[in-house]
């Protein structure tokens, strides 16, 4: 018998398409113990809760089709929203554990790949699960009692959160491949995964007593908003993980610079949308600010990157001046993280100021409700921000440097604001202990806001002094990253040809 | 002629530790090159960068002058890396574990299944087919990941203590397939305890403690540089002292010293010297029965050049 005979022409056609991480992990469950005996756990307890429910409901069992759904939501919920993302997260952890990582790693797998294939593999289950639950599911429809849009979108949406649980676990499992890290990441991912069965157990149970609260244009705007964060969540930690599994040298930058920028335009489009429906100047200014925190905590990643562009990316700088000048931002380096920081600002600065020109004004003049405390909240994050970044930029190609920068960013924001009421409570000054002082972002954004509290001119004077200083420390470092980036725009033009305009794609999409 | 693997002043730094230390040599294609050196003299360092896993501090690795640094994919595309400690997927056959990395090496169709019939056949594998690789003996563990190396029928092959825990059959069987490989004209760059083995594959080594070379080159030169003079023992069936008395008057011969039944003697000549040697000892009547130059092997260039410095 031939050991290996060749495909029938109906396996070769579809055969080669799979992603060879699903097709791997697919076969690896159906072997493997814990699919098998989570699957037939569950099984057991759903049939075990379903005969529970129809005994509890007596004669009136035709009525129990809530009851019964809930029961068997609870398991549904379990298998796909717990057992998936926990069995994503193993999955890739396995790779360090069996000492398979590196066998990836030097096949032709892109690390984004390797990510895609987990992440279909946990779907995969969840599909299967989803299989199993549907005649239980059809079952508490006909029993009456649930709606079949309320059953549609509460399964919708727990396959969705599924969905997003697994690749968030599947992010998890790549930051770190220490047993012990890995340990506290299990217990960080079994606690959201808690705190996520809950929520949804909680608010499927209110949407089956209140059916009428998912009427209305509110509901689909919500619902709407509710994908989104999704998608925005999942490429954030699908560009992590895949950034995880990459080479150290290759450019790990640009791809989640892109996101972020995608993110923020997207999150302003649909904000625009909303702004026209609600026509309300505080939802302008508090998106703003939330749209500022899209802004500042990717941020963080990207102005603390080590200046240089690197061997692999230099290279590819784009051939036309005028292009590597407009992808700068969108390049590695610290410097060039400071410049799409810049630019997320002026983006989110323009959402605002024609916010105001589509809402009508109120008495409060031109600007309306905010404004202060969205520039306070500006001025604050920008000095958080690129204050240590900028302090540390030198040192920041070692990693225990950018690690210790990365961190320092949110632990000044602490330090700033805990600080001088430590120092208050021994100099007996209340008001500091109060923590109602310069360093607490939050009290004057919260003053700012509320409108009612006067802030003092001193806060003003020293809080812009901190954010002058900020700019002065870094524009140089953000000048010296346009000038590498044209000169690595010229190195280029001097070792290869100029090419045709076929090429200068290629290359670009290549970049992206 | 490019080298198939060309490593150029590489260093590699951890922390305090200079894991290796300005390292550099060439593997020509159909070569079998070996990599010796004590536990942590930086030979798996070495490779796990020429494999691209690892960066160098300074210097380079070119793979088919593909650099490691600036083309780590065209690298992969060219390169098998057998490592030391390698893993096999659990609850996988052995079919659908080589079938994953074919995949993984975007072998498509039945190109797929003709590298994986042919790989299977080449390292004896068909009759596991259908084993899980979690029941697979250590020798048949080593065919594996020698299998899943070769799918993508590399150029270069890093092999990274492939014959360690084997027994002596598997050890034999492990060594013919490596001399199959460079005779298909790829570059093996082995590292191994078992020096005997290596000796008798290899057409030069490396040698590394401390992260430094030591020699490198092919054995019979390292050893001639090594050890200028060979080692003779030499049994006559005449007087030993007498023997011995007339060996010390020969120019070239140092170091007569008398053993059990026999006499042993350092000869700063090559074998036509030699062979001069043995005539005049025939001449005088010494009458002969046994003249030896006493083999260096790999075993003793090792002990040699190292010192089983741990860093």
């Amino acid at each position: 018998m031939d050991v290996v005979p060749d495909p029938g022409p109906l396996q070769s056609l579809v055969d080669d398409w799979w992603n060879p991480i699903l097709v791997k992990e697919v076969r690896q469950s159906l072997r493997g113990k814990f699919f098998r005996v989570s699957f037939i756990c569950t099984l057991a307890a759903v049939t075990v809760a379903s005969f529970g429910v129809i005994l509890e409901a007596g004669e009136a069992y035709e009525r129990s089709g809530r009851d019964f759904f809930m029961a068997i939501f609870v398991c549904f919920g379990i298998a796909i929203m717990g057992l998936v993302p926990f069995a994503a997260f193993n999955s890739m952890g396995a790779e360090w554990d069996e000492n398979t990582h590196d066998l990836l790693v030097i096949s032709n797998l892109r690390p984004r790949q390797i990510v895609l294939g987990k992440v279909l593999s946990a779907m995969a289950q969840m599909v299967l699960f989803l299989a199993t639950f549907t005649p239980y599911l059809v079952f508490s429809f006909l029993l009456r009692g649930m709606d079949l849009t309320l059953l549609t979108v509460i399964v919708t949406s727990a396959v969705a959160l599924s969905v997003t649980a697994s690749v968030v676990a599947v992010m998890l499992s790549t930051l770190s491949r220490v047993r012990f890290a890995r340990v506290a990441l299990l217990a960080l991912l079994a606690g959201m995964l808690g705190l996520l069965l809950v929520g949804t157990f909680g608010l499927a149970s209110e949407w089956i007593r209140f059916p009428a609260a998912m009427q209305g244009p509110d509901f689909v705007l919500a619902w709407s908003v509710f994908f989104v964060g999704q998608g925005i969540l999942i490429a954030f930690c699908f560009g992590i993980a895949a950034n995880m599994l990459s080479h150290s040298e290759e450019n790990r930058s640009s791809g989640m610079r892109i996101l972020n920028t995608c993110s923020i335009g997207i999150g302003i489009a649909f904000l625009w949308y909303m702004t026209n429906r609600i026509h309300d100047r505080e939802f302008v200014s508090a998106m703003s600010m939330t749209l500022l925190v899209l802004a500042l905590v990717p941020g963080i990643f990207f102005v603390t990157e080590p200046e240089s562009l690197g061997r692999r990316v230099a290279p590819r700088v784009p051939r036309k001046l005028p292009l590597a000048l407009l992808a700068a931002p969108y390049m590695p380096g610290g410097g060039r993280g400071v410049l799409l920081y810049g630019f997320h600002v002026v983006l989110i600065g323009l959402y605002f100021l024609f916010g105001q020109f589509i809402v009508p004004a109120p008495h409060s003049g031109f600007l309306g409700e905010g404004v202060g405390a969205l520039i306070i909240a500006f001025l604050y994050g920008t000095v958080y921000l690129l204050l240590p970044s900028g302090l540390l930029s030198k040192y920041t190609k070692s990693v225990p440097m950018r690690i210790t920068a990365r961190a320092l960013i949110p632990f000044l924001v602490l330090v700033f604001a805990f600080v001088p009421s430590i120092f208050g409570f021994f100099l007996g000054d209340e008001r500091l202990m109060d923590l109602e002082h310069a360093g607490n972002p939050f009290l004057y954004i919260d003053d700012a806001w509320n409108a009612d509290t006067i802030i003092f001119l001193e806060y003003w004077v020293m809080i812009s002094v901190f954010f002058v200083l900020t700019v002065l420390l870094n524009i140089r470092r953000v000048f010296a990253s346009i000038v590498e980036v044209v000169a690595a725009w010229r190195r280029r033009l001097d070792i290869e040809p100029a090419p045709g305009p076929r090429a200068e794609m290629t290359d670009a999409l290549a970049d992206a | 002629m490019v080298a198939a693997l060309e490593i150029t002043g590489l260093t590699k730094v951890f922390g305090d530790l200079r894991a290796v230390d300005d390292v550099s040599f060439s593997v020509d294609a159909g070569q079998i090159y070996g990599f010796i050196g004590p536990n942590g003299a930086g030979k798996t360092t070495t490779m796990r960068v020429c494999a691209t896993l690892q960066l160098p501090d300074s210097g380079d690795v070119r793979i088919e002058d593909y650099s490691v640094l600036d083309d780590p994919r065209k690298v992969r595309e060219r390169l098998g890396f057998m490592p030391d400690a390698y893993g096999a997927y659990s609850s996988t056959t052995v079919f659908d574990y080589l079938d994953f990395f074919a995949r993984a090496y975007k072998l498509k169709g039945k190109r797929r299944y003709s590298t994986l019939r042919e790989v299977m056949e080449f390292t004896s594998l068909g009759p596991l087919r259908d084993k899980l690789t979690s029941s697979l003996s250590k020798g048949m563990k080593q065919r594996l990941c020698l299998a899943k190396t070769l799918l993508h029928d590399p150029a270069v092959m890093i092999l990274d203590e492939p014959a360690a825990g084997l027994d002596p059959r598997a050890r034999v069987e492990l060594r013919e397939l490596v001399r199959a490989l460079a005779e298909m004209g790829k570059a093996i760059l082995i590292s191994s305890h078992i020096l005997t083995e290596l000796s008798e594959i290899c057409d030069g080594v490396a040698v590394i403690e401390a992260g430094r070379i030591q020699a490198r080159g092919p054995v019979n030169e390292i050893v001639k540089n090594l050890r200028p003079h060979s080692e003779i023992y030499l049994r006559c069936l005449e007087n030993l002292q007498a023997v011995e008395r007339r060996l010390s008057e020969f120019p070239r011969v140092r170091g007569v010293r008398r053993e059990a039944e026999g006499i042993t003697f350092d000869f700063e000549g090559d074998q036509p010297e030699q062979a001069e040697l043995l005539a005049n000892l025939v001449q005088e009547g010494l009458r002969p029965i046994e003249f030896a130059s006493k083999a260096t092997d790999l075993e003793d260039v090792f002990l040699k050049l190292t010192e089983g410095k741990v860093q």
